[in-house]
């Protein structure tokens, strides 16, 4: 794949985006972290091979052979001020990437899509709820995958790392991998290097399987007697001494926790049905842009036989929803704010990525959205609307429907 | 009215409006009364005709025929409330009329413009820094005034308004006051009928000369009360302030005519390194403000329509006095943007040729720069909103990762 030269308007985009970055993390940083984030570094390989133990061995590693102590919530936070630069410096890249590979006729809509994502990235991994949480690791392994995709470079690459993705969080079989699968499966069909992508995807599929359903089942039977030696290193790294104990009871002794976590279904209950009709513009959109997909994936223009108009209906079927691996989650677990975002960062990555592999359905569907929010003299407000939403949380979705649970009473 | 509402796009602009209020309700109301807010209620006309009183007056009047007690913090946090309401409802009828008077090729430009102004507007009187802050008052009358202005309608009614708003809180003479004068001066120099002019003239020279002259007498002469009075108002004060915590350097100053400027060194430090950050943030928009301005000057070509441009542009400089002695950088902040908002808003609304002119330029730059003027709108979101002495919070978590204040993040 040839990359374009980037152009000065493109670079003054990026730094626009880098300005922005910057003052968002200026706006929402709260300078602290969570007991859920920290408490995943006492995790770790010593203790058998547990979920999430990957972080936790690898810091517990460090500790051992570098001259200073790192089991302390100073070292914890500090890295993972460095690691959330990292991880936003993964966005550039892959703007970056996109902005040399789209044809210069989609860069302007690919720039939208940037903005969008970027308001949705940059506020919630600084807030106390999400900083130093291991779902970047995911992200940026994502990210990574995405890039090696659109630049058909070194593809094999995706098996390991998303088997590395899988041993920090087993999550990452419903919240990532959706992007990196449904990719694969879409140069399976449209290039012609058939085997290595069938082959890639299978592997990885089977791979994130095998270790999503080892973790789930068989990962906690060491558990009773090491739980009281990690409840200890918990507290030990907490700043006040206070540890995620829902969290322990459900990775090391595999303990059920929907009680637990009732009240937070509950929230969930309320919450979401608020969310969704103040997001109700974009709801609108996709539902437009999921329709107008499937319309010409069936439509017989464009494509040789019955049999490409088969497989065209496939795969964008596939595209339209693939986010649905979500749903587990959705369903069993409560950080509603964790999978709205991995929702748009679904969307807005397969977008991005197909619009680099020039994909015409999904190129031309974009083009029609941009037409139907341009006719209104504000529809362009409705790239900017997220910011009233910002930052997303986890157990709440936003700021502002958190204020709306307050006002009606739900949370004080 | 039915002009402006026979028009589905302005419905709808409209409606956007009220949700946004809404939302911003949701997301920047703190649901707190800052102790200066509330201090100030204790200060009364039955101490004598001292600064800021009015508020405190009409208090304990209303008290006097209450059957209840309504010196609380919960009647302030009424009234504040109120106030809001109030403030938010001129905002939406000012939008209304700015709307109404603009002709179609540019009303796309201006609902932007009114756009921007009424984001900046709402959020920064629901946090709890500015929610009833006196400067809510002032901005109603001044919203009042420039309608009366605008539609030419009892302007003469702008000279007790005007001097209202002194009495409530003499800062107006600075931080509000320089639009409607320098909207008398462009009615003035911009009417050819001579009794036209004498009357703008009349209106020009009382609007200024009535809220100055309170001003200096608040400044100089309304301090002259014992430490009897302070105590009894601070007494007040503790019953109107949550938890009964008075701001002692507003009773300080504004009853003993003590100097606070030594109680404020923080503050100083802070508008220092604020300033500082904020001007380099900001710099999108104080890039485009100059390159906006500065057309519009040039297009200006004889004399009188200098003089008017000059003042136009300059209006501002009348903040300078208190960015130097007072330490309130958010509020000033965003009284020079809505200076700079508002007037551009009416003198394309009263069809002032250059302005339009100069707008519509930037109209058609912003229509090829889609991109741009988006990132410009979602950045915007990041300064909002505007607080007390600190900026905004943003600018204030940068001075404190720069200058090292950990307490500001």
């Amino acid at each position: 794949m040839g990359l374009n030269k980037l152009e000065k308007k493109d670079r003054l985009f990026l730094l626009a985006m880098l300005v922005f970055c910057a003052l968002c993390t200026m706006y929402y940083f709260r300078a602290e972290m969570s007991e859920y984030n920290i408490t995943l570094y006492v995790f770790s390989y010593k203790y058998g091979f547990i979920s999430r133990g990957l972080v936790g061995t690898v810091w517990q590693w460090l500790d051992s052979v570098l001259p200073f102590d790192l089991m302390n919530y100073f070292s914890i936070y500090n890295t993972n001020l460095l690691i959330t630069g990292i991880f936003y410096l993964f966005f550039f890249v892959l703007y970056y990437f996109i902005l040399r590979i789209v044809p210069a006729t989609e860069k302007s809509n690919a720039k939208y899509l940037m903005v969008f994502m970027s308001i949705f990235t940059f506020p919630m991994f600084v807030t106390r709820q999400n900083m130093g949480r291991i779902d970047i690791y995911l992200i940026m392994i994502t990210i990574i995958c995405i890039c090696l995709i659109i630049c058909k470079k070194a593809e094999w690459l995706i098996i390991p790392l998303c088997i590395v993705a899988m041993l920090i969080h087993q999550g990452f079989v419903f919240t990532n991998i959706n992007i990196i699968l449904v990719l694969l499966l879409y140069r399976f069909f449209t290039s012609e290097h058939k085997v290595k992508y069938i082959t890639i995807f299978v592997t990885t599929l089977i791979s994130v399987s095998a270790l999503f359903l080892y973790f789930e089942f068989y990962s906690h039977s060491l558990g009773n007697e090491v739980y009281n030696e990690i409840v200890e290193n918990a507290k030990n790294i907490s700043p006040n001494g206070e540890y995620y104990e829902m969290l322990l009871k459900h990775e090391i002794l595999g303990l059920d926790v929907y009680e637990d976590e009732y009240f937070w279904h509950l929230q969930n209950v309320v919450e979401l049905p608020i969310f969704a009709v103040l997001m109700s513009p974009y709801l609108v959109l996709a539902f437009i842009f999921f329709k107008d997909i499937l319309k010409k994936a069936a439509s017989k223009e464009g494509v040789k036989n019955e049999s490409d108009r088969k497989k065209n209906i496939f795969i964008y079927i596939i595209i339209v929803v693939g986010a649905l691996t979500l749903l587990p989650e959705w369903f069993l677990k409560v950080d509603f704010g964790r999978y709205v975002y991995e929702t748009v960062f679904y969307y807005i990555s397969i977008a991005m990525a197909l619009m680099c592999l020039q994909d015409r359905i999904v190129t031309e569907s974009i083009h029609k959205i941009r037409s139907i929010v341009s006719k209104r003299i504000f529809g362009i407000l409705l790239v900017a609307y997220p910011m009233l939403f910002m930052p997303l949380y986890d157990t709440e979705i936003s700021r502002l429907t958190y204020q709306i649970l307050r006002f009606i009473g739900f949370r004080e | 009215m039915k002009k402006v509402f026979s028009r589905k796009d302005n419905i709808l602009y409209f409606v956007g409006l009220l949700i946004y209020t809404i939302l911003a309700v949701f997301v920047y109301f703190e649901q707190r009364l800052d102790i200066m807010n509330t201090t100030v209620y204790a200060f009364n006309y039955k101490y004598g005709f001292i600064s800021r009183g009015v508020l405190g007056t009409f208090l304990d009047v209303w008290n006097n025929h209450s059957s209840i007690d309504l010196i609380s913090y919960n009647t302030v946090y009424l009234i504040s409330k109120m106030a809001t309401v109030l403030f938010v409802i001129s905002m939406l009828i000012f939008v209304f009329v700015l709307i109404s008077k603009t002709t179609d090729d540019i009303v796309n430009m201006t609902k932007w413009m009114s756009f921007i102004l009424y984001a900046i507007s709402i959020p920064m009187f629901l946090s709890k820094d500015n929610f009833g802050r006196l400067d809510v008052f002032l901005m109603i009358i001044t919203i009042l005034c420039l309608i009366l202005i605008f539609l030419e309608k009892a302007e003469f009614l702008v000279i007790p308004l005007v001097g209202f708003a002194a009495v409530i809180h003499e800062g107006f003479v600075f931080m509000n006051l320089n639009i409607i004068l320098v909207m008398f001066l462009y009615k003035i120099l911009a009417k050819e009928d001579k009794k036209k002019r004498i009357y703008y003239t009349a209106l020009l020279v009382l609007s200024f000369i009535v809220p100055s002259v309170f001003f200096l007498y608040f400044e100089f002469f309304s301090h002259t009360f014992g430490i009897e009075v302070y105590n009894e108002m601070y007494s007040v004060a503790e019953k109107l302030c949550f938890d009964g915590v008075v701001h002692k350097q507003v009773l300080q100053h504004e009853i003993l005519g003590v100097d606070i400027s030594g109680l404020e060194t923080k503050h100083r430090i802070y508008n220092r390194e604020d300033g500082l950050v904020f001007l380099i943030l900001f710099i999108p928009y104080i890039i485009i403000g100059v390159k906006y301005f500065v057309e519009y000057f040039k297009k200006n070509k004889k004399p009188t329509e200098k003089l008017t441009a000059l003042a136009v542009i300059m209006g501002p400089l009348t903040l300078i006095p208190e960015i130097v002695l007072k330490v309130d950088f958010g509020r000033y902040a965003y009284s020079i943007c809505f200076y700079y908002l508002t007037i551009t808003l009416m003198l394309v609304a009263l069809k002032d040729r250059y302005m339009t002119d100069t707008l519509s330029q930037w109209a058609d730059r912003f229509r090829a720069h889609k991109i741009q003027g988006l990132i410009l709108l979602v950045y915007l979101f990041l300064f909002i909103p505007f607080r007390g002495y600190r900026i905004c919070d943003s600018v204030s978590r940068m001075v404190g990762i720069i200058f090292g204040d950990q307490g500001n993040i």
